[in-house]
């Protein structure tokens, strides 16, 4: 009998979001061999049903995140920033000792609060359960509606300490039969986050990411007209201004002769923004014909944008703190790390030389291919140890 | 097919070269030029020594009697012709006493300003050299706990008997 197995997720259909891609790459290896719906909470007056796939999609009615209260909450509770640029991660490294009743208010400011979804999970005979988001009202509490004789699993999502330590989750993750992540980074930092004490529970399923290589330039190699691509999504406002000055900045600072061009939902409010590149293929066609795609953004989960570009075979400069997006660097030998703007204005520089760009892109291109390109392995790595 | 390359490596050669380049780097200044003050500048001397307007005219000494006649109608004239612009040359001479004063105020001013930017740009570069500083000596501390560190984990894995990393 076919297994029937819950994706229950905070963020689902954005292709420029690591948590929702992630999840629906989760989803669409798991419909492979079960019956898979997707729970997502959202802006929406009652429960919505639709088809993603093979996999059914859920939509709850929801409380909406607030940024403003979730930044009052973060500024109040754990002392961070409301903007972070990309250089200056201003998270607190030690979780504070806070009352339960404000650590639960850190939970619901993320926003994503939904007692339908909820009851749903409750009610529902789901043979499995993978909660994906750890900081976020739909593990805290989805999981808590969960039968104790239903299996659970938790994709944590790139929780960063002040977060990720809090008191509340432990019932969270003493709950999931396995923490599921996407690399061994990920892994290595969970661990550190959540205590040696979980470390036989988090297990790497790695991923499965694929780009269309028909906008890829005829003539590989160094492009007549030179810049470096920095795609993320540019919507949200503070997205926007938190970023202009360090942006600008770096404008300014790249060689002679090599330009800056901004692409991703968003970017054609910005300077150096290129319009129409929402779509991803309108942003690969830039990213396959930049000197190198940057990276700077810290903490990532999946880094996706560095592993599109490596599979163009174009090398990348990524944040030193960069989560995913430097062990893509790192471990497949496809591009260079920085922590100061001269860093990065320098990796820039070096990777003007054809040979150096040419090395580092081929060898970035064979490690995203092996260890990322591979569909049937994701696949059966899924199935082996949520279905096993 | 060419040799492999070590992301490892380039990046630790990349972070070596800029922070040599970093020590190497002069502190910015502004370049400031040294410029005499205007206040002692010779063309405001002569503008503020010749401003008034002379309205007495000059008149004939000496010589032949007829010279002597010609000289006082010539000054009778003059006279005449200053009684009559006389309220010109009022308005004319206050006009260009006013000049002469904002231009003295101005010089005053831009010679203070001057002073300022300079005293600033002194103040500004003291600042940039005691945060060299300060930045020098905090990255030096970070290392020595770094090291202080791994040698403490190895000490403790040494001490478990589990194999370093």
């Amino acid at each position: 009998m076919t297994a029937r197995v819950a994706v229950a997720t905070i963020r689902y259909d954005d292709p420029w979001d690591d948590v929702s891609v992630f999840t629906n790459r989760l989803a669409g290896a798991l419909a492979c061999s079960a019956e898979v719906d997707v729970l997502v909470p959202a802006a929406v007056s009652s429960l919505e049903v639709a088809w993603d796939g093979a996999c059914r999609l859920l939509r709850f009615p929801a409380a909406a995140a607030d940024a403003r209260i979730r930044a009052a909450w973060h500024i109040v509770a754990l002392g961070g920033k409301a903007h972070q640029a990309f250089d200056a991660c201003t998270c607190p490294t030690k979780p504070r000792e806070l009352p339960p009743a404000v650590e639960e208010q850190l939970v619901l400011a993320e926003g994503g609060d939904s007692p339908a979804l909820y009851e749903h999970i409750r009610t529902s005979p789901y043979d499995a359960v993978v909660f994906v988001g750890l900081h976020s009202p739909v593990a805290y509490f989805g999981m808590r509606a969960l039968a104790d004789d239903r299996r659970a699993f938790l994709v944590p999502g790139g929780v960063h300490e002040c977060v990720g330590g809090l008191k509340i989750h432990q019932a969270t993750m003493a709950r999931a039969e396995k923490i599921l992540v996407c690399t061994e980074g990920e892994g290595r930092r969970m661990v550190d986050v959540v205590g040696a004490g979980w470390a036989d529970r988090v297990e790497n399923i790695g991923f499965v990411l694929g780009v269309n290589a028909i906008v890829a330039p005829e003539t590989p190699g160094l492009q007549p007209d030179r810049f470096v691509v920095v795609g993320r999504d540019w919507r949200t406002s503070s997205s926007r201004l938190g970023h202009r000055g360090w942006l600008s900045g770096l404008a300014d600072a790249l060689p002679p002769g090599v330009g800056l061009r901004l692409v991703g939902p968003g970017a054609s409010r910005l300077p150096a923004g290129v319009p129409d590149t929402a779509a991803r293929i309108d942003a690969w066609w830039w990213m396959s014909r930049a000197v190198a795609v940057v990276d700077p953004a810290p903490h990532r989960v999946v880094g996706q944008e560095v592993l599109e570009a490596m599979r163009f075979a174009v090398p990348v400069v990524v944040a030193a703190n960069g989560g995913a997006s430097r062990e893509h660097a790192e471990m497949g030998n496809g591009g260079l790390w920085f922590r100061v703007r001269d860093e990065l204005v320098a990796a820039v520089e070096r990777l003007l030389d054809e040979d150096v760009r040419g090395r580092l892109g081929e060898q970035g291109r064979s490690y995203a291919a092996e260890a990322f390109g591979d569909t049937d392995t994701f696949v059966k790595r899924v199935a082996e140890v949520l279905l096993g | 097919m060419a040799s492999d390359i070590s992301a490892r490596e380039l990046t630790r050669q990349l972070w070596e070269e800029v922070a040599a380049e970093r020590a190497l780097r002069t502190n910015p200044h502004a370049g400031l030029g040294d410029y005499d003050r205007l206040i002692n500048d010779s063309e405001r001397h002569y503008l503020n020594s010749r401003y008034v307007l002379r309205r007495s005219p000059r008149g004939s000494e000496g010589g032949e009697r007829w010279l002597r006649v010609n000289g006082a109608l010539r000054l009778r004239a003059a006279q005449f012709v200053l009684r009559v612009l006389e309220r010109y040359f009022d308005d004319e001479q206050e006009f260009l006493a006013h000049l002469v004063r904002l231009q003295n105020t101005v010089t005053a001013n831009i010679d203070r300003l001057s002073a300022e930017v300079r005293q600033l740009e002194s103040l500004l570069q003291a600042e940039s050299e005691r945060l060299g500083a300060a930045d020098a000596i905090l990255h030096a501390r970070l290392e020595e706990r770094i090291n202080a560190l791994e040698e403490q984990v190895a000490g403790i894995r040494k001490h478990s008997g589990e194999a370093p990393k």
